[in-house]
């Protein structure tokens, strides 16, 4: 079927949403809504065959006029070309002629000359004769030109009008379904209604209608998100589908018709005729602008269809309400930026602020777009014990014989080196969620004391970042630096050790008593017997021996449950979900949100089997992530405190990482080593007086000697110059602009405004550079060792 | 509220200090007699709070050798009656408790067996909040909460704001144990990294004082937590660092985090500072600590021998300046150990466990009740058999002479350990 292959992707999505309708409409009642979405489907089904044969006719006549085309603009070209060659005959005769004609009657070179004169008259006779066949040829394609366009024009006009109407007729069914489903909804409400009236109706009872009352509701919702989604890709694809059915073709041939009567009017000598091409020419351009015309308009449409989407969606997935994009400003773009990544210079804030609210979190979010970060992956194998032969030839058998500890990979090396990927990577959000990971499944590298293991987990948490909450889990029962670290090596079967199983329900799923117990920790650690490591190749192994494989009852259900299962199990529990969005949404936005915020959250979590992208999607592009509570209220971990002055200032290279190292474990987050499985304590914990200092000491030294290629510090002139900065107030205000969130108070800014003084002329910093770049050290110091610094 | 004048040294000491960060503002010497020890100061009395970090097993610190069922319970990981400490029948000492042993037999420890909290929860942390706050209600890192010697110093001390009466000296945040609701305290690391080097000349220094105190734009809570503490620091760095810095001491303590960090509290407390709650953990550096699943009679013997170390040093050291007979010394975990042994030669998460309390000022001996080893709970652990809210009574009562209900919310008969 060639017809098909005209048919744009629009066409194929359309159908398959109405088949998705059509399937809706089987298990709906049959009402007065259902009578309309039957009608809708109906009259849809009948156009679209009308729309099909108008859209195959505008494909032929297109063709032809293309035809057309490209022959009238050959025909032109040839004709202009006959003519040159034509001129060309012409003047060489005249010159010939002269010479002549001036040449002495007795020389032989006026005979010669003389028989030259006639060979080139002959020459223009033919010439001129090839020239009129041309003229005439080109006649005779611009008449084809005009009358095939014109053809074409009105097949287009008519397939638009076409495609308007099935878009209309579309749209009618996508309404028609929001009111069966809203009849729908209405009479789960009903039902709730009744049965909450109803005297004995257990909890039970009242849950599930409830539940089935808000599903339905939140089918309305879908329904209508989904239909403006169609409509704003309709509107799309109508304008800009790279194939014969859109506008922008439209556009593009009557431009190019136009181009090409223009040529054949200014190349025309018949008066008449050049008359009739400029008209044509004219009247090829004017339909060229009307369709620019309606090319904005649906533009227009498109992004009015746009508008609203995600606040629906949102509301589908029952998740957290978007902030209006009218709100979207230059403090949030920067507030999401820290947030999300670390930080940015004032310009790398503006391009997010430009890119608009859903492109920004896109942006950030969907980081897999971005190249990944240039610090190679560290060479790492399993650390073998050494050869035993040549233990045995070095040390005498016995000693060191089982003491060898794996783990040749220094650790130090790991820390700089996932500190420089935080630094320098283009996918800042996929280092800031490893982090989170790294918080969340807490492993201590002194414990471990398996390096290649550690840096696995930390691939892992890398891997999943942004992926699937359930993988990750999974992933974590059969990471070696887990089972070691919680013991399951020496959880076996008739002997259970119960910390890993503890702790995944307590700090890595479900939150302390949420929804388990102590016969369900009992009776997991019972399903997790045997799963364990092996520490020369450091790869998980599950030792069917030591595993228990008789019945276990975890939350009250019985199996012959392996740990696989309990992840399911645990998955598959209504009260998970909650723990891990309540604290991702403390990591991002706040502390302590309200039981509501989460539930939200969470039914996106839920709803999207744990994937955790769209779910954090929500979060940042919810008001509550930009709201007073969530905005500057956060006191920075000390990863963030660094990373982001780094970000900030845009030192996005440094020579050197151990200087991070040492100074985030002086500040008590040294990565690998947090506290213990619960990770750090975010918030007041970061703050006591004496680390109070070492923060601001430790940002006070990154600007003084932060080390980067080819300079030791921020060179703090540069930086300003790049903000346009040429006063003291301004330096000031820039720098801060650069650091807080919150303004700064009035006498802040004029103490250090009056400590700067006047600055000296721009034309003057390069030469005194190394002076004045001390004082604005001195006064980005005096910003950052400010208490508002500490927030983010 | 640099403004107000200050006539006398009394009316700063009462008013100054918190409010407008003297250190900023008033010249070296005023900030120095301001911080320098009163009489009342150098007598008052010192509770001393030593986290034992991860939940020993508290079998094997006060180990119930008199009971046959102790042995059955700990085929592996039982001591036997002729290695451990005997203190009676009934219980004996660590090995390696030899210091324990000693500060007994001079008059100056007491044992107190059973101590638990009525809420049974095996989580570390849920468990250490208990044992600090001395209820459910206050919670780690929540803002508002508070420990209960942090309450007890907002009743001693309700209007006074000296910075520096709560100090721990620990590698991360601010204990519970010692929160206040007027008295966030100090925390630090080790003293030499107790100053601001962000600025070095004294212009600038100046104003990096200044605008440390200035108000904010937002009065955001955090925020002015961290002014706050901001500015006690910069009150309190310069006193501190002279007196922990500069400390000599023939008194030879490990040379460990937990050591070294002991040492300081000696320094201070000999120094004349005005602390009244100091606090310390043990098992922070040393992999996870008490927290004892596995291996578990090794790691106690590293352990245990350094508590004792450092616990004779302490009180060696205290009594070399006539300080001893001020200072209370008392250990605490989150919970103790399970009774049955693992498979993989350690404990995991129980319950009861025993206290001990150090210096001149206990009654010696041993205290509380053993919890059956044959009674146990659902999990298998020792029930509680002493309220340890009890033993915080005793020492608000006997030792700090405070009404204990005003500081733990409730009357508990206190448990007699304070002579």
């Amino acid at each position: 079927m060639p017809r098909r292959r005209t048919m744009t992707s629009c066409c194929v999505l359309m159908s398959l949403s109405v088949m998705t309708l059509r399937m809706y409409a089987v298990v709906l009642a049959t009402d007065g809504p259902q009578a309309e979405l039957e009608a809708a489907q109906k009259a849809y089904d009948g156009y679209y065959k009308e729309w099909d044969s108008l859209a195959m006719a505008r494909a032929a006549t297109r063709e032809v006029a293309v035809s057309a085309r490209r022959t009238a603009e050959n025909d032109l070209n040839a004709m202009l070309a006959a003519r040159e060659a034509k001129q060309k005959i012409r003047g060489a005769l005249l010159e010939t002629a002269r010479k002549a004609q001036e040449a002495k009657p007795a020389e032989d070179q006026k005979q010669t000359l003389e028989e030259a004169v006639s060979k080139r008259a002959a020459e223009l006779v033919e010439a001129e004769k090839l020239l009129a066949q041309k003229l005439d040829t080109m006649r005779n394609s611009a008449n084809r030109l005009i009358a095939d366009t014109r053809t074409a024009m009105e097949r287009t006009e008519g397939f638009l009008e076409s495609e308007v109407k099935l878009g209309e007729l579309l749209a009618a069914i996508w309404s028609a379904n929001g009111k069966v489903l809203t009849a729908k909804a209405e009479q789960a409400e009903q039902a709730e209604q009744v049965v909450r009236e109803k005297a004995g109706a257990s909890p039970e009872e009242i849950a599930a209608a409830a539940a089935a009352a808000a599903a339905a509701l939140r089918a309305v919702f879908e329904n209508d998100a989904v239909a403006r989604w169609e409509k704003k890709l309709w509107a799309q694809v109508v304008m800009t589908y790279p194939d014969t059915t859109s506008l922008v073709s439209a556009r593009a041939d009557s431009g190019d018709a136009a181009r090409i009567s223009e040529g054949l009017a200014e190349a025309e000598t018949d008066a008449a005729l050049k008359k009739t091409y400029a008209e044509f020419a004219a009247e090829q351009r004017k339909y060229e602008a009307k369709n620019q015309v309606r090319l904005t308009e649906f533009g227009k449409q498109a992004d009015e269809a746009g508008k609203g989407v995600y606040a629906l969606r949102a509301a589908a997935m029952g998740g957290l309400e978007p902030l209006p994009e009218d709100q979207w400003d230059y403090a949030k773009a920067r507030h999401l930026l820290v947030r999300v990544g670390f930080g940015g210079t004032p310009q790398d804030v503006e391009r997010l602020f430009q890119m608009g609210l859903y492109a920004a979190v896109d942006h950030l979010v969907d980081f897999a777009r971005q190249p990944a970060a240039t610090t190679a992956p560290l060479d790492v194998s399993p650390n073998l014990p050494p050869d035993p032969l040549v233990s045995k030839l070095r040390h005498g058998w016995t000693r060191n014989r089982g003491t060898q500890q794996p783990g040749t990979l220094d650790v130090g090396r790991m820390r700089r080196w996932w500190l420089a990927r935080m630094v320098e990577s283009p996918r800042p959000f996929q280092e800031k969620l490893t982090l989170f990971w790294h918080g969340h499944f807490a492993t201590q590298q002194s414990v471990v004391v398996n390096t290649y293991t550690v840096y696995q987990q930390n691939q892992l948490c890398r891997e999943h970042a942004a992926g699937n909450f359930g993988a990750l889990l999974y992933g974590m029962v059969h990471d070696p630096a887990m089972i070691r670290y919680l013991d399951n090596n020496s959880n076996v079967k008739g002997s259970a050790n119960e910390n890993l199983a503890r702790e995944i329900m307590e700090l890595f799923a479900m939150g302390a008593s949420q929804g388990y117990d102590e016969t369900d920790v009992r009776e997991a650690a019972r399903a997790l017997t045997g799963y364990t490591f092996d520490n020369r190749s450091g790869q998980f192994r599950f030792l069917k021996a030591n595993h228990d494989p008789e019945e276990k009852t975890v939350f009250g259900k019985k199996g012959h449950w392996s740990g696989d299962d309990l992840v399911r199990l645990i998955l598959d529990q209504p009260t998970t979900g909650h723990f891990i969005t309540g604290k991702l949404f403390g990591f991002f936005a706040y502390q302590e949100p309200s039981p509501e915020t989460v539930e939200k959250l969470t039914s996106v979590l839920r709803y999207q089997n744990y994937e955790l992208a769209p779910t954090l999607k929500n979060l940042f592009l919810s008001k509550e992530f930009y709201s007073e509570r969530a905005m500057n209220t956060q006191i920075k971990c000390p990863v963030q405190l660094l990373v982001g002055a780094l970000h900030d200032l845009g030192v996005r290279r440094m020579n050197d990482y151990g200087v991070l190292d040492r100074m985030t474990q002086q500040m008590g987050q040294q990565l690998f080593e947090p506290p213990d499985v619960k990770g750090w304590r975010y918030g007041r914990n970061w703050i006591s007086s004496d680390r109070l200092f070492t923060r601001y000491n430790s940002v006070a030294e990154l600007v003084r000697s932060v080390p980067q290629p080819g300079r030791q510090g921020v060179d703090v002139v540069a930086f300003v110059q790049q903000g346009g900065c040429t006063t003291a107030a301004e330096v000031v205000d820039y720098l801060a602009k650069t650091c807080l969130l919150l303004p700064l108070t009035a006498e802040k800014r004029s103490e250090m405004i009056g400590y700067l003084g006047e600055l000296p002329p721009p034309g003057e910093w390069a030469k005194r550079h190394e002076e004045f770049n001390e004082r604005l050290r001195n006064v980005l110091i005096f910003v950052t060792s400010l208490p508002e610094y500490q927030m983010s | 509220m640099s403004q107000v004048p200050i006539h006398t040294r009394r009316e700063l000491l009462t008013h100054g200090l918190g409010l407008v960060g003297v250190g900023a503002t008033l010249p070296n010497f005023l900030v120095r007699s301001s911080l320098a020890a009163s009489k009342e100061d150098r007598e008052g009395r010192i509770v001393v709070s030593l986290l034992l970090e991860g939940g020993p097993d508290g079998m094997s610190l006060a180990i119930p050798h008199g009971h046959d069922e102790y042995y059955k319970l700990r085929p592996k990981l039982g001591y036997d009656k002729t290695e451990l400490i005997q203190l009676n029948d009934e219980i004996g000492l660590h090995p390696r408790l030899t210091g324990f042993k000693a500060l007994l037999d001079k008059g100056q420890m007491a044992l107190v067996l059973g101590t638990a909290f009525p809420n049974n929860n095996l989580s570390h942390f849920v468990a250490r909040d208990y044992w600090e706050a001395g209820n459910i209600r206050d919670k780690t890192g929540t803002a508002g909460s508070a420990g209960w010697l942090g309450r007890y110093l907002d009743h001693a001390f309700p209007d006074e704001k000296s910075p520096t009466r709560n100090v721990a000296v620990v590698p991360r945040r601010f204990p519970l144990i010692l929160t206040g609701q007027k008295h966030p305290g100090i925390g630090l690391d080790t003293p030499d990294s107790f100053a601001y080097t962000g600025q070095s000349s004294e212009k600038e220094l100046g104003l990096y004082r200044k605008l440390s105190q200035l108000p904010v734009a937002r009065p955001l809570e955090d925020l002015q937590f961290i002014t706050r503490t901001g500015i006690n620091a910069n009150t309190a760095s310069e006193r501190i660092r002279e007196l922990a810095s500069r400390y000599s001491t023939p008194v030879q303590y490990p040379d460990t985090q937990f050591g070294r960090s002991v040492r300081t509290i000696a320094a201070l407390i000999n120094g004349g500072l005005d602390g009244r709650a100091y606090y310390a953990a043990q098992g922070i550096a040393v992999f996870g600590g008490y927290d004892t699943h596995a291996n578990q009679k090794g790691r106690l013997n590293a352990l245990l021998g350094e508590l004792n170390q450092t616990v004779s040093a302490f009180y060696e050291d205290l009594a070399r300046c006539s300080n001893d007979q001020r200072v209370l010394t008392m250990t605490f975990a989150e919970f103790g150990r399970r009774a049955k042994e693992n498979y993989s030669g350690g404990t995991d998460h129980g319950w009861a466990q025993p206290m001990f309390l150090f210096g001149p000022g206990v009654k010696p001996g041993v205290h509380g009740t053993q919890a059956s080893l044959t009674d146990l709970d659902k999990n298998g652990n020792l029930k509680m058999a002493v309220d340890f809210r009890r033993v915080y009574a005793s020492i608000l009562e006997k030792w700090l002479h405070t009404p204990s209900e005003v500081v733990l919310g409730e009357k508990f008969p206190p448990l007699e350990v304070i002579a």
